[in-house]
C-alpha cells in the first residue's frame, strides 16, 4: 500500500517534468514558427497586393480595349460610309479622313497614356520591391538580434530553473535519504535487539546441554574403566601361568647353549689362528723380497761409496793445499804488516823530529822530542788468537760464580799438561766401556754445555727426542769448541783421568767406581774445568799450521781496532799543529819571497855601485887629466 | 629462461614494438601493392591498422577495400569542415562517397567536364551511396558569356528559347541514376550557388531536355524512394512528363515539388499520380494551384489510403478548395498531417473543417496559418476541438480567431497532447514490464 501511495506522486511528478519539457520544446519551436508564419503571412500579403494590382491592370486595360474597339468601330463605320458613299464630296471625305486622324492619334494618346501608367506602375514596383527587400534585410537582421537577445535571456532563464529544480530535487533526496535511513536505523536496532534476545537464550540452553553431556561422560567413564581393569587382571594371570612354564624348562636349556657357544668360539679361534699364519707367510714373503732389494741397493751404493772416498781423499788433499797457501798468506800478511808498521813508525819518528825541529827553530820553544810509543796504541795486530782462546774468556765469564774450581784449574794446570802428554797414546782398551762411558760423556755435555748455544737453535730443538737432541746439540757444541768429532773419545778419556786427578787432589781414590757407574764418570759441575782444561790441552797440541790456519780462517781477525791504530799512526803530528804548519809554511813563503825581492835589489845595488865606482873613476881620471 | 635487461633504466619491454605491430604498420604501408593482405586480415586487425593508412591512397584501392571505420572518418573530416554522420546513417564511408560524388556533379561543367570523371568514380561509390543531394546544376558555360556581353542577345534568346533548351542542358543524371543500385533518396535543384551579378533567369530553370532526361533516368532507377526538386520552375508542361513516369514506380514514397510553378495543370497530374502510386508523403507548397488543382487533389485524397503528409502551403485553394478538401478528409482514414497555412480560405472552409474534425480521428496535426477563419471560424473550430481527442497540433496563428476561442483551442490541443503523452508512456512502461 504504502509503495503504491509513494509511486503515485513520483507518477505525477514525472508527468509533470515530462510535460514541462514538452512545453519547453513548444516554446521554442514557436519562436521558429512564428516567424515562418509571419513570412507566410507577408508572402500572403503581397500576393494579394500583387494580384489587386494584376485586376487594376487589367481592368485598364479591358477599359482600354473597350475604348479603343469603340472608336476603331467609328472608324471603321466612317470608313465604310465613306466607301459606301462615292458620292461624297471631297470635303466631307477629308472631314472624314481628319476625324479619323483624330480618332487614331486619341487611340494612340490612349495607348501611349496606358503604357506611362503601367512603366510607371512598373517602376513603382520596382523600387517597392527594392525596398521591401531592404525592409525584409533589415527586419532579419532585427530579427537576429531579438532573438539572440532571447536565446540568452531564456538560457539564462533555464538555467536559473534548472539550478532551482535541481537544488530542489536535491533537497528532496535528502530529506528521503534522512528519512530512509532513520527508518532503516530504527529497523537495525529492533532487529538487532531480537538478535541478541535470541542468542542469549541460547547461550543459556547450550550452558545447560554442556552440564549435561558433561555428567554422562563421567558415569560412562567409570564403567568404562571398571570393565577395563577387569581384563587386565585376566590377561596378567594368563601371562603368569605361561612364564612358571618357560622357567622349569630354563636350566637345561641353559647348558646346551653353553657348550654349542663353546664350540663355536674355539672353531672360530682356529679359523683366525690359520688365517694369521697364512697372512704372516705372506709377509715373510713380502720381507724377503724387501731384503733382496735391499741387497742390490747396497752393492750399488757400496759402488758409490768407492767413489765418494775417492772424492774425500781428493777434498782433503785440496784442504791440505789451502791451509798451506792460508799460513804462506798469513805469514806473508804479518810480514808485509810488520814492515810497514816499521815504516810507518819511521815515518812518524821523522815526522815528531821534524815538528821538534820546527818548533825549536821557529817558535824557539825548545820541546823535547816526544816519545812515538806514548803516542801509539798498541798494536791490535795479534794474529794467534784462536778460537779456543775466545771460548775460554766466555767460559771464564760464564764460570764466575764458580771461581774456586778455576783457581783448581790454575793450580793443577801444569799437572793436567804431564797427564795429558803422557796418556796421549792409544790408551783405550776397553772399547766397550769407553762407547758406554762416551754417550754418557755426551748426553753430560748436551746437559752442561747448553749456555754454549744460541737460544734460538735450542727452542728449534725442543720438539725433538731427546736422543736426536743430543745428537744436534753435541755436533754444535763440538763444532764450537772446535773438538773434532774423532777427539771425543779422547775427551772422555781426560775426563775420566781429569776426575781421577781432582779426586787424588781431594785425596779420595774412586777409581775403580769410574769404570763401573757413569754418573761417577765425573761431577756435573766440574765438567767447565775439565772441559777447560782440555782444550788447553788440545790448542797446545794442535799448534800445528794446519790447525792454526784452520782457527784463523774459521775466525776472521779482528780488524776494527786497525783503522783506530792506523788513524793514531796518520794523526801522529795533531791537527792544530798540522794548521800550524801550514800558517808557518806560509808566512815563510811570504818571508822567501820578500828576501828574493831583498837579493834582487841587492843586487841592483851592486850594480849601481859597480856602475858608481865606474863613473868614480873615470872622474877621477877625468880630472886627473 | 633468459631476461636480459638494458642498462638503461628507463628501457621496458613496453617500448619493444610487439611483431604483430609491425606486420600491420608493414601492410598499411604497402597496401597498394598488397591488397590480398590486407582482405585476409580479421576484422578487429583491420580496424586496427585503419588509422594507419595513409589518405593520400587512390580511390579504388580503398573504395572497396577498407571497411566504413576510422579511415574514412579520417578522409571526411580531412575534406569538409562540418561531418555531421547522423545525416548519413552514422556510415562514415556513404558519407564520404556521397559528398564526393555531389561535390564531383556540382562542379561538372556540361560540354567542359569530362564525363570520364563520374564514370571512373560510379563503379566505385555505387554500392554505398543511398542519397543524392545535389544543390547546384551548372549550366554549359558558353551561354553565360553570351549573356553577359550583350543584353539585346537576351531577347534574342528569349525567342528562341526552344532552340535554346535544346542546346542548353545540365548534367545528365542517367547514367548515373541506373548505375547506383542503393540509391533511395534524391535531392535536386536546377540553381547556381553564388552567381553574383551574372544573374540570369535560366541559371534558375528546369528545361524540357532536363526534364526528358531525367523521365529516362527516373525509369531506369528502381530503388528511389525520395525524390525532391525543388525551386527549379518547374511548370505544368514539364511537370507532365515528370510525374507520369513516376506513376509506376514501384518504390516511390516520397515527392516534394514545393517551391515551383506546376499549377492547377500539374496538381491534377499530381493527383494522378496519388491515385495510381502509393506515395506517403507529398509536399507541394507554394506553387500557385488554385481551385481547381485542390479540388482535383481533394478527389484523389478521398480515395487514397496510403497518403499520410500533405502539404499545400501558400497556395491558393480558397474556399472552395478547402473546403473540397476537408469533404475528402470525411472519407480518409490515412492523413496525419496537413498543411493549409496561406491559402486565402475563410471561415467558411473552417466550418466545414470542424464538422469534420468532430469525426475524424487520424488527422494530428492541422494547420491552418495565415487563413482569414475569423471570429465564426474560430467558434466553430473550438466547438469542433471538444468534441476532438486525436489532433495534438493546430496552427491558428494569423488567422483572427478571437482570443477566446483561440485559448479553448489550444486547452483542447494541450489536453489532447497530454492524453497522449500518457498513452506512450504508459506503453512504454508496459513494453519495458514486458521485457
Amino acid at each position: 500500500m504504502e509503495g503504491k501511495e509513494e509511486s503515485k506522486p513520483r507518477e505525477d511528478q514525472e508527468r509533470e517534468s515530462g510535460q514541462r519539457i514538452k512545453l519547453l520544446q513548444k516554446d521554442l519551436s514557436t519562436l521558429v514558427t512564428n516567424t515562418q508564419i509571419a513570412c507566410d503571412a507577408k508572402m500572403v500579403l503581397q500576393r494579394r497586393l500583387r494580384a489587386k494590382a494584376q485586376a487594376k491592370r487589367l481592368a485598364v486595360l479591358e477599359n482600354d480595349s473597350t475604348s479603343s474597339q469603340e472608336k476603331s468601330d467609328e472608324i471603321l463605320k466612317g470608313k465604310s460610309e465613306n466607301f459606301t458613299n462615292p458620292k461624297a464630296i471631297s470635303e466631307d471625305l477629308q472631314k472624314a479622313l481628319k476625324k479619323q486622324q483624330e480618332l487614331y492619334s486619341a487611340i494612340i494618346h490612349d495607348k501611349k497614356a496606358i503604357i506611362n501608367d503601367l512603366l510607371q506602375a512598373l517602376k513603382f514596383q520596382d523600387d517597392n520591391y527594392a525596398s521591401t527587400l531592404r525592409k525584409n534585410t533589415e527586419e532579419i537582421n532585427v530579427m537576429i538580434a531579438r532573438m539572440e537577445d532571447q536565446i540568452k535571456l531564456m538560457t539564462k532563464v533555464y538555467r536559473e530553473e534548472l539550478a532551482q529544480i535541481e537544488s530542489r530535487h536535491r533537497q528532496e533526496i535528502s530529506i528521503l535519504l534522512t528519512k530512509d535511513k532513520e527508518e532503516l536505523d530504527r529497523e537495525l536496532k529492533r532487529l538487532w535487539d531480537e538478535e541478541l534476545e535470541r542468542l542469549n537464550e541460547r547461550k543459556k540452553k547450550l550452558e545447560e546441554y554442556k552440564r549435561e553431556v558433561h555428567e554422562i561422560g563421567q558415569e560412562s567413564n567409570y564403567v568404562f574403566n571398571a570393565l577395563d581393569y577387569e581384563r587386565c587382571s585376566r590377561i596378567l594371570a594368563q601371562e603368569r601361568q605361561q612364564k612358571k612354564n618357560t622357567n622349569s624348562n630354563l636350566p637345561l636349556k641353559m647348558k646346551k647353549h653353553l657348550y654349542t657357544e663353546k664350540q663355536e668360539v674355539l672353531l672360530t679361534t682356529l679359523k683366525n689362528i690359520k688365517g694369521r699364519i697364512n697372512r704372516e707367510a705372506r709377509e715373510i714373503e713380502k720381507l724377503k723380497n724387501i731384503y733382496i732389494d735391499h741387497q742390490k741397493k747396497f752393492a750399488k751404493q757400496s759402488i758409490a761409496l768407492t767413489d765418494y772416498t775417492q772424492h774425500i781423499e781428493k777434498h782433503e788433499r785440496i784442504k791440505n793445499q789451502v791451509r798451506h797457501f792460508a799460513a804462506a798468506d798469513a805469514r806473508r800478511f804479518e810480514e808485509v804488516w810488520l814492515m810497514i808498521e816499521e815504516e810507518v813508525k819511521h815515518l812518524a819518528q821523522r815526522a815528531l823530529a821534524i815538528d821538534s825541529v820546527i818548533s825549536q827553530q821557529l817558535y824557539g820553544s825548545p820541546e823535547s822530542q816526544t816519545d812515538l810509543n806514548l803516542l801509539l796504541l798498541s798494536s791490535p795486530f795479534r794474529p794467534w788468537k784462536t778460537r779456543t782462546e775466545i771460548v775460554q774468556t766466555e767460559l771464564q765469564l760464564v764460570e764466575s760464580p764458580a771461581e774456586s774450581h778455576v783457581e783448581n784449574l790454575d793450580t793443577t794446570g801444569s799437572t793436567e799438561e804431564e797427564l795429558v802428554f803422557t796418556d796421549s797414546g792409544p790408551e783405550w782398551e776397553d772399547e766397550k766401556l769407553n762407547e758406554e762411558m762416551q754417550d754418557e760423556l755426551r748426553e753430560l755435555l748436551c746437559n752442561e754445555m747448553d749456555f754454549l748455544m744460541e737460544a734460538k737453535i735450542l727452542k728449534l730443538l725442543a720438539p725433538l727426542v731427546t736422543e736426536e737432541q743430543t745428537g744436534v746439540k753435541l755436533g754444535s757444541i763440538l763444532y764450537t769448541l772446535g773438538i773434532d768429532e774423532k777427539d771425543l773419545p779422547k775427551l772422555t778419556d781426560f775426563l775420566v783421568r781429569y776426575k781421577d786427578q781432582q779426586n787424588e787432589l781431594t785425596g779420595e781414590s774412586h777409581r775403580a767406581s769410574v769404570t763401573s757407574t757413569s754418573l761417577d764418570l765425573i761431577h756435573p759441575n766440574h765438567v767447565l774445568c775439565a772441559l777447560k782444561s782440555f782444550l788447553e790441552q788440545q790448542s797446545f797440541r794442535s799448534s800445528s799450521a794446519q790447525e792454526l790456519s784452520r782457527l784463523w780462517l774459521a775466525h776472521a781477525r779482528d780488524s776494527s781496532k786497525d783503522a783506530a791504530y792506523w788513524n793514531s799512526l796518520g794523526n801522529i803530528i795533531p791537527e792544530e799543529r798540522v794548521k800550524l804548519w801550514d800558517s808557518t809554511l806560509r808566512t815563510l813563503k811570504q818571508y822567501h819571497t820578500v828576501l828574493t825581492d831583498i837579493s834582487e835589489l841587492i843586487k841592483e845595488q851592486e850594480c849601481l855601485k859597480k856602475g858608481n865606482t865606474g863613473l868614480r873613476l873615470k872622474i877621477d881620471s877625468y880630472l886627473k887629466k | 629462461m633468459r631476461i636480459i635487461i638494458a642498462e638503461d633504466p628507463n628501457w621496458s619491454l613496453d617500448l619493444v614494438p610487439s611483431l604483430s605491430n609491425l606486420c600491420q604498420r608493414c601492410i598499411a604501408d604497402t597496401i597498394e601493392d598488397h591488397q590480398h593482405l590486407f582482405e585476409k586480415l580479421t576484422p578487429q586487425l583491420k580496424d586496427s591498422i585503419q588509422p594507419r593508412l595513409s589518405l593520400s591512397l587512390p580511390l579504388h584501392v580503398t573504395a572497396n577495400l577498407v571497411p566504413d571505420g576510422v579511415f574514412w572518418k579520417r578522409c571526411c573530416q580531412q575534406r569538409w569542415n562540418i561531418c555531421d554522420i547522423s545525416h548519413y546513417g552514422h556510415s562514415w564511408k556513404r558519407m564520404f562517397f556521397e559528398r564526393h560524388l555531389e561535390n564531383l556533379i556540382e562542379l561538372f561543367v556540361p560540354e567542359e567536364t569530362e564525363f570520364k570523371v563520374i564514370l571512373d568514380v560510379l563503379p566505385l561509390c555505387k554500392n554505398y551511396i543511398k542519397r543524392l543531394n545535389i544543390t547546384q546544376l551548372l549550366l554549359p558555360s558558353r551561354k553565360f558569356v553570351k549573356g553577359r556581353d550583350d543584353d539585346q542577345h537576351e531577347v534574342v534568346m528569349l525567342t528562341n528559347e526552344e532552340e535554346d533548351d535544346m542546346a542548353a542542358s545540365h548534367f545528365d543524371f542517367g547514367i548515373v541514376l541506373t548505375e547506383l543500385i542503393h540509391l533511395e533518396e534524391f535531392h535536386l535543384a536546377y540553381k547556381i550557388k553564388q552567381c553574383g551579378m551574372n544573374f540570369e533567369w535560366s541559371m534558375f530553370q528546369i528545361t524540357d531536355r532536363d526534364c526528358r532526361a531525367l523521365t529516362t533516368a527516373f525509369k531506369a532507377c528502381k530503388t528511389l524512394k525520395v525524390l525532391r526538386i525543388r525551386q527549379s520552375q518547374i511548370d505544368d508542361k514539364k511537370c507532365r512528363p515528370l510525374l507520369r513516369c513516376l506513376m509506376d514506380h514501384p518504390s516511390l514514397i516520397e515527392l516534394d515539388l514545393s517551391h515551383n510553378i506546376i499549377r492547377d495543370a500539374g496538381a491534377r497530374s499530381v493527383a494522378e499520380l496519388l491515385s495510381k502510386g502509393q506515395l506517403e508523403k507529398l509536399n507541394i507548397c507554394n506553387n500557385e494551384i488554385d481551385i481547381h488543382g485542390a479540388k482535383a487533389l481533394a478527389q484523389a485524397l478521398s480515395n487514397n489510403s496510403t497518403l499520410q503528409y500533405l502539404n499545400l502551403r501558400l497556395n491558393q485553394v480558397k474556399d472552395e478548395g478547402g473546403e473540397a478538401i476537408a469533404e475528402a478528409l470525411q472519407n480518409n482514414t490515412t492523413l496525419r498531417y496537413l498543411h493549409l497555412g496561406g491559402n486565402d480560405m475563410t471561415s467558411i472552409t473552417a466550418v466545414v473543417l470542424s464538422k469534420v474534425l468532430q469525426k475524424n480521428e487520424t488527422l494530428k496535426t492541422l494547420n491552418l496559418s495565415c487563413n482569414n477563419l475569423g471570429e465564426i471560424g474560430g467558434k466553430a473550430l473550438a466547438e469542433a476541438m471538444v468534441h476532438n481527442s486525436t489532433l495534438t497540433e493546430c496552427d491558428i496563428r494569423q488567422t483572427d480567431i478571437d482570443e477566446t476561442n483561440s485559448a479553448s483551442i489550444n486547452k483542447a490541443i494541450w489536453d489532447n497532447q497530454c492524453a497522449d503523452w500518457d498513452k506512450e508512456v504508459q506503453q512504454r512502461r508496459k513494453s519495458t514490464i514486458y521485457l
